[in-house]
């Protein structure tokens, strides 16, 4: 059942990000709960991992909405503080969803857990404000991005597939 | 299961404009018992507008920084115009639609009229 107001959603990633932890999957070095309304709110946290490699993630959060999760961020940074390209992934990207995804072959790694630990209770009716297409890497098997679009500019960033297997 | 079937039914006629507004009935025991009833809106309202002027704020620093204002970064920046990139056009995109909404809820709490009998 999703959640009907923003401490309850916040609960359920606690309790998602708590589990993780607890099959020592990541260690959770900070989270940040900020409600703004009863139905409203922010959530950031930072997950390391067995390498020292860090999650950054961002939720904005609505629960009036039916995909109450319409903004979003996972920054990735590896062990010596360089960064993998962002990543954007707004409510019309997830696998398997909506007309603009594609998933011919899978997608990554990091994508994955993103969606076993993050998304993958509820559901994605394409309610973000972009658009995505995933595209395989033509010069490198396996590897993928996405294009994300606004609707206005086209392009606003390029997802590369982060390769890290959590 | 019915709550949940009347809240998705509520959310989703709100959203698509067939409720022009919405009558709730709260029974008490004594009329005296609508006084803290009363009192909790006025305290949400009084958390909404603070929690406004915090994330008008947030929206004021990203503004400052980049010399343009809101509008004009929806508008026409992308995240490759910033410094943090794609995480902070989420975090300024995101503050900007969530002070939407917070200003949204805060309108129809404004609006809503109470009668005692």
């Amino acid at each position: 059942m999703p959640a009907t107001n923003f401490l309850e959603y916040a609960r359920g990633i606690e309790g998602v990000l708590d589990a993780a932890v607890a099959a020592g999957e990541a260690a959770l070095v900070s989270i940040q709960i900020d409600p703004r309304s009863a139905l409203r709110g922010f959530i950031a946290g930072v997950l390391q991992f067995g390498d020292a490699s860090e999650l950054h993630f961002r939720e904005f959060v609505d629960t009036s909405l039916d995909e109450p999760r319409f903004m979003y961020a996972y920054h990735y940074q590896e062990v010596d503080k360089g960064r993998i390209p962002a990543q954007i992934i707004p409510s019309a990207c997830q696998p398997g969803r909506g007309e603009n995804t594609q998933t011919t072959g899978g997608l990554p790694q990091t994508h994955r857990w993103l969606d076993r630990t993050c998304v993958r209770r509820r559901s994605c009716a394409g309610q973000g404000i972009f658009s995505c297409k995933w595209r395989q890497v033509p010069s490198a098997p396996g590897h993928y991005f996405a294009r994300i679009s606004d609707g206005r500019n086209q392009g606003v960033s390029d997802i590369t597939g982060a390769r890290r297997a959590v | 299961m019915l709550l949940q079937l009347w809240q998705d039914w509520l959310k989703r006629s709100l959203r698509e404009g067939k409720l022009m507004s919405v009558q709730m009935v709260i029974e008490l025991r004594e009329k005296r018992g609508a006084e803290p009833i009363l009192q909790a809106i006025e305290s949400y309202k009084a958390r909404l507008r603070a929690s406004i002027e915090r994330t008008q704020r947030r929206l004021a620093q990203f503004e400052q920084q980049y010399g343009v204002d809101t509008a004009h970064f929806l508008q026409e920046m992308t995240a490759e115009d910033l410094e943090g990139g794609d995480l902070e056009y989420v975090e300024w995109a995101g503050e900007a639609r969530l002070l939407e909404g917070l200003e949204a809820e805060l309108t129809e709490l404004e609006h809503a009229r109470y009668q005692l009998p």
